[in-house]
This record gives C-alpha cells, sequence and structure tokens, in this order.
C-alpha cells in the first residue's frame, strides 16, 4: 500500500503542490481571522462580515477547483475499477493524498502567518494564544476539505467505470 | 466456467434504442480458447464488457463459477474482476499518469496486495520477454505509439496470471510480427490451462482459437470453427 500511495503522490506532483498552496492560502485567511476577532481588530461588524464573506468566497472556489480535479481523476477511477480495484479503496488512496497535501498547505500557512504576525501586525492577545488559532484552523481546514472533496471524489466515482472509460473517449 | 443465458443489452442513443445484444448464450470452459468474430458494431465488445461485469445486461444471466455476475454489487464485482479476469481493452486504456511499470503493478496489486512480490517480478520478466517491452517500462503511456501501448496493456491483462483473458480487439494497433508474437503468448497460456475469450474481426488472430463464433447484430449467427 505504501508504493501505490507514493505513486498516487509522486504521479500527481504538479497537482499536489498547486492545491497545497490554495490550503495555504485558505488556512492563512482562516487564521488572520481568528487573530483579528482575537485581538479584537474588527471595530466595525462590517469589517468582520466582509471578511467572512471572504473566506466564504475561498472556500467556494476551492470546491470548484476540487471538482475540476474530481473529474480529472474520474477516467482514472473508472479504469482501477476496471482493474478490479473497488471504489472504498481506490477513494481511500486519493483521499489519503488529499490530506497530504491539505498538511503540506497546513505548514507553509502556519510560516507564512508567523512571518506575517511578527513583521506585520503584532499585537499581544490575552484572550486567545497563537497555538489556539493555529488548533482552530487546522482542524476546520482539514475537515472541511476532506468531508468536501470526498464528497466530490464519491460523486464523480458514481458512474459506470465502463461509462467513465468510454466518456474519455 | 462462464455461463451466458439469453441477455439482452439495449443503449439509449438520444431518441433511439439500440439493440447491442439481443439473446446471446454461450458456455465457455475453463482451459477454452474462443473467439468471436464480426463486423464493428456488432456487439461484440458490449459482449465482453457484460462478461468482465461492467455492462450490466438489461435481461438474462452470465455466471461466472458460482457468482451471478448480473447480481452483484459493484465491489464484489471488482473482486471477481480482481481475482479472475485479466482484461485487454480496445484502446489499451492504461492510466497515462503513471508509468507502464506502474500500471502492471497496480493490475497485480488490485488481485494480490503485496502477497507474492517474488512471483510478481517473475512474471514481469516472463512478460517483458515475451512482449519486448523492456525499453518501454519506464515510459508514460502518451510518450509511446499504439503498437508499444497496446503491448503494455497486454502485459497489464496478463501481468495478474489469472485464469481468464478477456481481449478485445487486442491486435488492433499491432503490426504482423507482434500480432505473431501475440498468438504465441495466447497459445502458452492457453496451454497453461487459462481460459481465453478473444473478441476479433481478425481472422488471422482468431485463427488459434479451438472454438470460433461469427457474432453479427447482436446475436451469435454461427459457429466458424470447432475443435
Amino acid at each position: 500500500m505504501i508504493r501505490i500511495l507514493l505513486i498516487f503522490i509522486n504521479r500527481t506532483k504538479i497537482i499536489t503542490i498547486f492545491i497545497s498552496l490554495v490550503y495555504a492560502l485558505s488556512y492563512f485567511q482562516l487564521c488572520l481571522h481568528f487573530y483579528f476577532q482575537s485581538a479584537k481588530i474588527y471595530n466595525n461588524p462590517l469589517l468582520e462580515i466582509g471578511y467572512l464573506i471572504g473566506i466564504v468566497g475561498l472556500f467556494s472556489g476551492i470546491i470548484g477547483i476540487q471538482f475540476i480535479i474530481g473529474k480529472i481523476y474520474a477516467y482514472d477511477m473508472g479504469n482501477l475499477e476496471t482493474m478490479g480495484f473497488t471504489r472504498i479503496s481506490y477513494l481511500t488512496y486519493y483521499l489519503i493524498q488529499l490530506v497530504f497535501s491539505i498538511l503540506i498547505g497546513i505548514i507553509i500557512g502556519i510560516i507564512v502567518f508567523h512571518i506575517f504576525q511578527f513583521v506585520f501586525f503584532y499585537i499581544e492577545s490575552k484572550d486567545i494564544k497563537l497555538y489556539q488559532i493555529h488548533l482552530a484552523a487546522s482542524w476546520r481546514i482539514l475537515s472541511l476539505y476532506t468531508l468536501s472533496t470526498g464528497i466530490i471524489y464519491f460523486y464523480h466515482s458514481k458512474k459506470d467505470p465502463m461509462l467513465l472509460i468510454k466518456e474519455k473517449l | 466456467m462462464i455461463r451466458i443465458i439469453d441477455i439482452h443489452i439495449s443503449y439509449k442513443e438520444k431518441e433511439n434504442i439500440i439493440n447491442a445484444l439481443r439473446g446471446v448464450s454461450l458456455d465457455i470452459n475453463e482451459g477454452d480458447y474462443t473467439a468471436l468474430i464480426g463486423p464493428a458494431g456488432s456487439g461484440k465488445s458490449t459482449l465482453l464488457g457484460a462478461i468482465a461485469g461492467v455492462i450490466s445486461p438489461d435481461k438474462g444471466d452470465i455466471f461466472l463459477n458460482k457468482y451471478r455476475l448480473n447480481k452483484l454489487s459493484r465491489r464484489k464485482c471488482a473482486f471477481v474482476r480482481a481475482q479472475f479476469y485479466g482484461i485487454i481493452f480496445q484502446f489499451s486504456e492504461l492510466i497515462n499518469r503513471f508509468t507502464i511499470e506502474e500500471n502492471l503493478y497496480f493490475a497485480w496489486y488490485a488481485a494480490h496486495k503485496r502477497k507474492n512480490i517474488e512471483e510478481y517480478k517473475n512474471r514481469l520478466t516472463y512478460l517483458i520477454n515475451m512482449l519486448k517491452i523492456d525499453n518501454i517500462l519506464s515510459v508514460y503511456p502518451t510518450k509511446l505509439s499504439g503498437g508499444q501501448m497496446q503491448k503494455a496493456a497486454i502485459a497489464r491483462a496478463l501481468i495478474k496470471d489469472s485464469s481468464i483473458i478477456l481481449a478485445d480487439e487486442p491486435s488492433g494497433d499491432l503490426d504482423p510480427e507482434n500480432i505473431e508474437l501475440l498468438k504465441a503468448l495466447f497459445l502458452e497460456e492457453n496451454s497453461r490451462g487459462k481460459t481465453i475469450f478473444l473478441v476479433t474481426h481478425d481472422m488471422q488472430l482468431a485463427f488459434d482459437a479451438k472454438t470460433i463464433y461469427e457474432f453479427k447484430d447482436g446475436k451469435i449467427h454461427g459457429i466458424v470453427k470447432h475443435d
């Protein structure tokens, strides 16, 4: 299984790097939101609402990207199923690959957030510690994106494997 | 043993209904080498897809040993394919993201997981020698010619060493020299007790089969050869 996973990750490098950067951006945005909230930087409810709309917008954009990636993978899924892989097994490989890229995204996000926090907007907050912000943000990013992408992959794998192959032709 | 009992399959294409199979019944015993010949669009590939469990019949039954394929769940069908079938598709159907060797490894892994890795290596060496594919193992399918891709697809179907080989127009992109290689390989596999079900319009390839059926308009029209 480890060799299979390594092949999956190794052969989708560009997608993994690209999607990891997008997750990093999403993570950074969410951390910033929690940070602003905890340090009471939002002095105006409209500003907070605007920022939240930005978060939702980015999330929707990422879901759209994931939908396209799922469609790109659909043929491979059909192909793997004709080879004899069950849906649950190949979806597991894709989800492990996804979690891997989310974790890379979170690590990049943490580093960028800390750089920004020390350089641009260092403000002491007595209400919340930084690790709590990271815990809250990473948990949300990991669960939301894994769940939404899992549903997208499940949807793309739903078609008959033969139809998935014929669609490519 | 594969038993096909009066299967019907129809497709809806826009407003028209196409009856691809109109009541096909066939028995394929263990160790048989059966070929189905007929013109393009006669329903041969649909029949192969139904035997492989990737196309469900509207009516009729398909049995593979104790399994009634048309009543199995998708998961069970995948399991049956992994355990019993090596399938060669008409258009290679390799995964472009993976190298040829990785494609072969995936096929092996689907059936055997990590067990018998030595057997995988032996089987790989055997197929490399038989099909002369040593120079393409680390190459991606998109970089290969049609004939090389077809040879890789044949290797992928045979790597599992499964008991039944389903081949859909396997000689489509092959030159005469490689068709001879393929014929030798099929005969060798059949002599080792493998069941071969071949769908083709190439009489030269079908010639070695023990039984040849003529297929036309979604039905078996007659027996061309029976040893």
